[in-house]
C-alpha cells in the first residue's frame, strides 16, 4: 500500500514537470529546410490555445531567432479558420498521390522541404499532415487536388509568421 | 561546330585524367529499381557533345545577382575537373549564417543532369536524424524499414556499415569499393551496384561524405550530390564522386566507354529566358530544389526530359552570391572568357 502511494506521488511530479504550462498548441506549422545539414534548419510556428504565438526562424533566415507575443481570441478566430481544411485531409493520402505521380509519370523532385501542418481544436478537428515541399508537387496534380489547399495554407502560414516576426523587429 | 568537337575532346581528356567515382542517379530510388541510369536532356542513345541550356527565369528575384553564380555552375559541370579537396567550411568569403548560391546551384544541377544523393538524406518519412542522413542511398528493403547500424568504425556510409535487408543503390569501383580513386575506364565493366563485388572484408558500398573523407585523411571533401550543407561552407568544385556518377551515364546506352554512344555534357548559360532546357527561378519558402521529368524509352536507362531549380526567396534564406566570374563560361552556343 505504502508502495503504491509513492508511485502515484512519482507520476503527479513527473506529470508536472513535462508541462509547465497549461496551454495546448491549437496550430503548428513547420517547414525544415531538407539540404540545410545544420541542425537548426527548420521554421515553426505554434498558436496555443491561451494566445500565446512562439515562431522560429532558424539562423539562416533574416529574420532569425525565437519570437513570443499573444493573439486576441478574434486573431486566433481567423488563423484557425485558414488552417481548418486540413482537419479532412489524410496525410497518407497525399503521400499516396505523390508515390503515384513519381512512379507513373515519371516525375522527381530532388531536396524537398519537410512541410508539418497540424490542427487540435475541439470544434474544427484534430489532424497532422506531414508532406514534402506542397508547393511544388500541386503543380504536377490536377487542380482542386487537396495538395493545393495544403500549399496555400502552407504559404500563407509562413508569410503571416514573417510580417509578425518583421513588426516585431521593428 | 570544329570548336565543339574540340571542347569535346579537351573535356574527355581531361575527365580521363583526372581522378572519380560512384553515386547514385535520379529515379533509381522512386522506381525501385537500382540498374536506373539517367542521362541529361537531349540524348537518344546517340554520341555527341550534349549542350543543355541553363536559364534564370523572367520571373525570378534577384536575377542580376544569379547570372555569375549559375554561369559559374555550370560551367564546373561542363569541364569536369573532379577533385577530393572540394569543401571549406567556416569560408570567410560568407557571413556566419550565410549560405552559398554557387554551392547549391551545383548540387541542383547536378539533379537536373540525372545525379541524385548518394547518402540518404532528409525525408518526409521516415525522419531520420541528421547521423542517419548521413548512410549510404539505399531502397529499405524487405522488413519495410532502413537498416542503420554504422559498424566497428561508427561512421554512417563507410565500408564496414551493417544494412541488413536494404537494397544498395550507389555505384562502386568493383573489387575496390574506394571513393577516392580515379579510374581511366568508367563504365559497368568496371562499376557496379551488386555487393557481391565488394572487396572481402567491406559489408556496404562507401560513400565520400565529409565523414568518411576525413576519416580515411583525404582532406576537406565531399561529394556536391550528398545531400547536406552548412551555413558559411563553400563547394564550388565536383568530388571525384560526382564525376565518376555522371561519366558511368556517359557511357551511353550500351553502359561501355569508348564506343559510338559515349557523349559529353555542355552547359550553356542561356540567359534570362523561360525557353530553357534547365530553369532557375528563386522564390517562396523553400532552400533548393531541381525537378525533372523523365522518359523511360529505353529503359533502364532513362532521359530527362525538363528541369526546374527552384531556389529559396532572400526573404526566407541569407544567400550569398559569388560576383566573381570562374575561367571556362559556356554562354548561349559557346564563348571562352
Amino acid at each position: 500500500m505504502k508502495m503504491k502511494i509513492h508511485l502515484v506521488v512519482m507520476f503527479l511530479v513527473l506529470g508536472c514537470a513535462e508541462a509547465p504550462s497549461a496551454a495546448e498548441p491549437l496550430i503548428q506549422y513547420e517547414r525544415t529546410h531538407s539540404q540545410v545539414a545544420h541542425e537548426d534548419n527548420t521554421y515553426s510556428l505554434t498558436v496555443y490555445d491561451d494566445g500565446t504565438v512562439e515562431a522560429h526562424f532558424p539562423r539562416h533566415s533574416p529574420q532569425a531567432g525565437t519570437y513570443r507575443w499573444t493573439l486576441p481570441p478574434e486573431e486566433i478566430r481567423n488563423l484557425l479558420d485558414l488552417v481548418a481544411p486540413i482537419g479532412d485531409i489524410e496525410s497518407e493520402s497525399l503521400l499516396t498521390s505523390i508515390q503515384t505521380t513519381r512512379s507513373q509519370g515519371l516525375i522527381e523532385v530532388a531536396d524537398t522541404d519537410r512541410v508539418v501542418l497540424e490542427i487540435n481544436d475541439a470544434t474544427r478537428g484534430q489532424n497532422q499532415i506531414v508532406v514534402p515541399s506542397p508547393e511544388i508537387w500541386q503543380k504536377h496534380l490536377p487542380e482542386g487536388h487537396d495538395m493545393g489547399t495544403v500549399a496555400t495554407i502552407a504559404k500563407e502560414l509562413a508569410a503571416w509568421m514573417r510580417d509578425q516576426a518583421r513588426e516585431r523587429a521593428q | 561546330m570544329k570548336m565543339n568537337r574540340f571542347i569535346t575532346a579537351s573535356i574527355l581528356a581531361i575527365a580521363l585524367a583526372s581522378p572519380a567515382y560512384g553515386g547514385t542517379f535520379m529515379f533509381a530510388e522512386s522506381q525501385e529499381d537500382p540498374d536506373i541510369i539517367t542521362h541529361p536532356i537531349g540524348y537518344n542513345g546517340t554520341g555527341e557533345t550534349l549542350e543543355v541550356s541553363v536559364c534564370i527565369a523572367t520571373d525570378s528575384e534577384s536575377q542580376s545577382e544569379l547570372e555569375i553564380p549559375v554561369q559559374n555552375a555550370a560551367a564546373t559541370w561542363t569541364t569536369l575537373q573532379p577533385t577530393n579537396s572540394n569543401v571549406t567550411r567556416s569560408d570567410s568569403e560568407l557571413g556566419p549564417n550565410q549560405f552559398d548560391v554557387e554551392s547549391v546551384l551545383l548540387h541542383e544541377l547536378g539533379h537536373c543532369i540525372g545525379l541524385a544523393h548518394p547518402n540518404l538524406g532528409k525525408k518526409s518519412e521516415p525522419n531520420l536524424t541528421n547521423t542517419e542522413q548521413e548512410f549510404a542511398m539505399a531502397l529499405n528493403g524487405s522488413n519495410g524499414a532502413y537498416d542503420l547500424d554504422a559498424g566497428g568504425d561508427g561512421i554512417p556510409g563507410s565500408r564496414d556499415d551493417v544494412r541488413g535487408d536494404d537494397v544498395n543503390l550507389n555505384w562502386f569501383r568493383i573489387g575496390k569499393n574506394d571513393p577516392f580513386l580515379y579510374e581511366s575506364e568508367i563504365d559497368l565493366d568496371t562499376y557496379s551496384n551488386d555487393k557481391n563485388d565488394l572487396p572481402s572484408g567491406h559489408t556496404w558500398i562507401e560513400i565520400a561524405s565529409f565523414d568518411v573523407s576525413q576519416d580515411l585523411g583525404q582532406g576537406s571533401g565531399e561529394g556536391v550530390m550528398n545531400q547536406g550543407t552548412f551555413p558559411q561552407e563553400t563547394q564550388r568544385k565536383i568530388h571525384n564522386e560526382d564525376a565518376t556518377t555522371l561519366r558511368i551515364g556517359m557511357a551511353g546506352l550500351d553502359e561501355d566507354q569508348g564506343t559510338g554512344d559515349d557523349y559529353g555534357i555542355q552547359l550553356t548559360y542561356g540567359g534570362i529566358a523561360d525557353d530553357c532546357d534547365i530553369t532557375i527561378r528563386m522564390k517562396d519558402d523553400g532552400f533548393g530544389l531541381c525537378e525533372i521529368g523523365g522518359d523511360p524509352t529505353n529503359s533502364p536507362h532513362i532521359s530527362i526530359t525538363s528541369g526546374t531549380i527552384t531556389l529559396g526567396s532572400t526573404s526566407a534564406v541569407n544567400w550569398y552570391f559569388n560576383s566573381t566570374l570562374s575561367g571556362l563560361i559556356f554562354r548561349d552556343r559557346f564563348e571562352q572568357q
